[in-house]
């Protein structure tokens, strides 16, 4: 068999990351990226990037912990080189507050012992959030975007990897050219592979310029949330489940506004606020499997790797490997029958 | 009642301010005037990076840590008022790393989240084998000094461009109290063998990923004098040079290249920063601040002066623990001046 040609639909930070993945693991492939979007018009564009999981009701927490633990592995290793900063990756500090206790007290998120220096804030630190009663304090890495992601086309670019704007409408159109499709599509997915359990969490968040906030505040209903980046301030949020537009909302840029002034007061100084929409692409457990499909005798070779919801960057190198893996298993079978067919 | 005070850095222009603030009530005839030859951004204090962050180990001084602590919790309360950005005032957490353990500092408590570095975060500074973890303040010479200008002015406090030759020069033309903020150049006024300057050199640049502050500590060489990396609200100060007895204030060549060199070291990631501009400056240096009361006579009579100068690196941590003693000290001049009342 020829070097097979991988083809990788999307160009967030899912799409670009498994297209780096692939290249890395499988020299011989000759990888595509196809998007009709790249940055900064992703949703991963609109996403301060912060490493805080999101929980994936349906998938594994081991599992979950471990993408985690090799996306954070991987940023933290990048976040001390020399490329950190056209990376746009930084190690961030701060306090995730809750007005009520979450009980138990005791509980600590899965994830607790990934980040840097988690523990319990203390009391003079609560006294910064009058309305909080309890609240952690850690260190973990942020990903900017756009740089993050030009970083990545960069990458790619330097592997060979070759990206084009196209829509893709149906991934049968591909069948002819490559031999393996992923699918990256994040909310895309909905209307490209017909997945229903797919469904848009909506938020809208405010960019500002506010380069004296040095440190994250989220508040832990995951509501309010600012997130210092190296040139803005990510000041959030909504999640709106099944809501799908795409429009900023004004009402919404006020709310936002003072609920964040209200944990930090200095934003109210805040400069050029800039009003961004991204659908996070939800769903009960991130979609990370090979297909096959057939028509007419022709076979159709997919693994999908979507559904990242609101953790798309805290999991997204280790989704990428395992999405690199099943290509491999892919590229393996495609060999094994093509063997079989010299017979 | 007429003060003069000497000196237009952190430790002049707070002092005036807490003076006016706690007398100008009762004494409505109190004029307060600033006497410098150097003017923000031309001080000392414009050149410092403005973490608060007193020395690891202290002398033991009980007092200084008091100060520090009046700071610290002064400078905490005014964090949520609309004033803290013109302020230049913000919070930052960071790291403080040591080549092998040391106990902890005097002032463990007064900073927020206090911790010791755990391995995983030691694994992004090589050769450091323990450290601190904690939040403090930013409060950046370059805006703190304009906006106490501001609110000094607002109050009527009249400002002089002028260097003051000698005590007597102020006392003798009316003034009551004289306040000596003159910090490294205090000698020229008094002669002080113990006040020194601590040359520092630092380089400003464009590192705006950078979000912690980051002081290593290198018992061999001394304060200072091992790679430091502060954020600003705009520019991040990279330093890691403490020359005692040093008054060259050009900047110079070998120590800019020490301090790149170690802090690129330091962090890998700064090599990609562009460098905005290098500053050299005196850190007035003295085994202990010299915070006193000193009545001085002459010709016609006599001035009170209250020195408050000697705060080496670490005036912005102490500065206004330091104007209210100074007020303190202005109080009991008051007191003492005042006709005895009789008791009814």
């Amino acid at each position: 068999m020829a070097a097979p040609k991988v083809a990788v639909v999307g160009a967030g930070v899912v799409g670009l990351s498994t297209a780096l993945c692939i290249a890395e693991t499988c020299p011989s492939c000759s990888v595509t990226v196809l998007s009709d979007q790249f940055s900064p018009n992703t949703t991963s564009d609109v996403a301060a990037g912060m490493l805080i999981p999101h929980t994936y009701p349906g998938t594994p927490i081991d599992v979950q912990k471990q993408w985690f633990k090799e996306t954070f592995a991987y940023l933290f290793a990048l976040s001390n080189s020399t490329e950190a900063s056209e990376a746009g990756v930084h190690l961030v500090s701060g306090w995730q507050i809750f007005k009520n206790t979450p009980t138990p007290k005791e509980e600590l998120p899965f994830w607790s012992d990934v980040v840097l220096g988690f523990r319990p804030m203390s009391e003079a630190e609560l006294q910064k959030f009058p309305q909080h009663q309890f609240g952690q304090a850690f260190t973990t890495l942020k990903c900017d975007c756009p740089p993050y992601l030009l970083w990545l086309e960069k990458r790619l670019k330097a592997t060979g990897v070759q990206m084009y704007t196209r829509k893709v409408a149906d991934l049968w159109e591909l069948h002819s050219e490559y031999n393996i499709i992923v699918n990256c599509t994040g909310i895309g997915a909905h209307q490209l592979v017909g997945d229903e359990k797919l469904f848009p969490v909506r938020g809208q968040v405010l960019k500002v310029h506010a380069p004296w906030v040095k440190n994250f505040i989220r508040d832990g209903d995951g509501l309010t949330y600012i997130y210092p980046g190296i040139h803005r301030v990510t000041l959030g949020g909504t999640r709106e489940k099944e809501r799908w537009s795409l429009s900023p909302d004004p009402g919404t840029t006020k709310d936002i506004f003072d609920r964040c002034c209200s944990l930090e007061p200095s934003l109210r100084g805040a400069q050029d606020i800039k009003v961004k929409v991204g659908l996070r692409p939800s769903r009960w457990c991130v979609r990370l499997e090979k297909e096959v499909s057939s028509r007419g005798g022709v076979k159709l070779l997919v693994v999908h790797n979507y559904g990242h919801g609101a953790g798309g960057f805290s999991v997204h190198r280790g989704t990428a490997k395992e999405a690199a893996r099943l290509v491999g298993e892919c590229i393996a079978a495609l060999q094994g029958s093509s063997s079989r067919a010299k017979l | 009642m007429r003060v003069a005070v000497i000196g237009a850095g952190v430790m002049g222009l707070s002092t005036a301010l807490c003076i006016h603030e706690q007398f100008h009530g009762l004494l409505p005839a109190l004029h307060v005037e600033i006497y410098a030859d150097r003017y923000t951004p031309h001080t000392t204090s414009d050149g410092a990076a403005g973490l608060w962050q007193p020395y690891p180990s202290d002398c033991g001084d009980l007092q200084e840590t008091v100060w520090n602590k009046e700071t610290f919790d002064y400078l905490l309360g005014h964090l949520g008022s609309p004033a803290a950005t013109e302020m230049g005032l913000f919070l930052i957490s960071g790291y403080n790393l040591f080549t092998r353990p040391v106990p902890d500092p005097s002032w463990k408590n007064i900073v927020l989240g206090f911790r010791n570095l755990t391995p995983k975060e030691l694994e992004l500074f090589p050769g450091y084998s323990y450290g601190w973890f904690n939040t403090a303040m930013v409060l950046e010479g370059r805006r703190y000094l304009p906006w106490l200008s501001n609110r000094l002015k607002q109050r009527g406090v009249k400002f002089f461009h002028k260097k003051v030759e000698s005590f007597q020069e102020v006392s003798g033309d009316g003034v009551d109290v004289v306040i000596n903020c003159t910090g490294v150049r205090a000698g020229e006024l008094q002669p002080d063998p113990e006040l020194q300057p601590g040359r520092g050199q630092v380089i400003k640049v464009l590192a705006p990923w950078v979000k912690h502050f980051i002081i290593t500590h290198d018992i061999e060489s001394g304060i200072y004098n091992s790679p430091y990396v502060i954020p600003g609200s705009e520019l991040t100060v990279l330093g890691g040079i403490y020359q005692h007895g040093n008054w060259n204030e050009e900047n110079s060549a070998q120590d800019h290249k020490t301090i790149w060199e170690s802090c690129c070291r330091l962090l890998p990631a700064l090599q990609k920063a562009k460098i905005v501009e290098d500053w050299s400056g005196l850190r007035p240096a003295r085994p202990r601040v010299r915070l006193e009361r000193e009545t001085l006579r002459h010709g016609h009579g006599q001035a009170e002066v209250i020195h408050n100068y000697g705060h080496g690196g670490f005036g912005i941590t102490i500065h206004w623990g330091c104007a209210m003693a100074a007020a303190r000290l202005f109080g009991s001049i008051l007191q003492e001046q005042r006709p005895a009342q009789p008791r009814l």
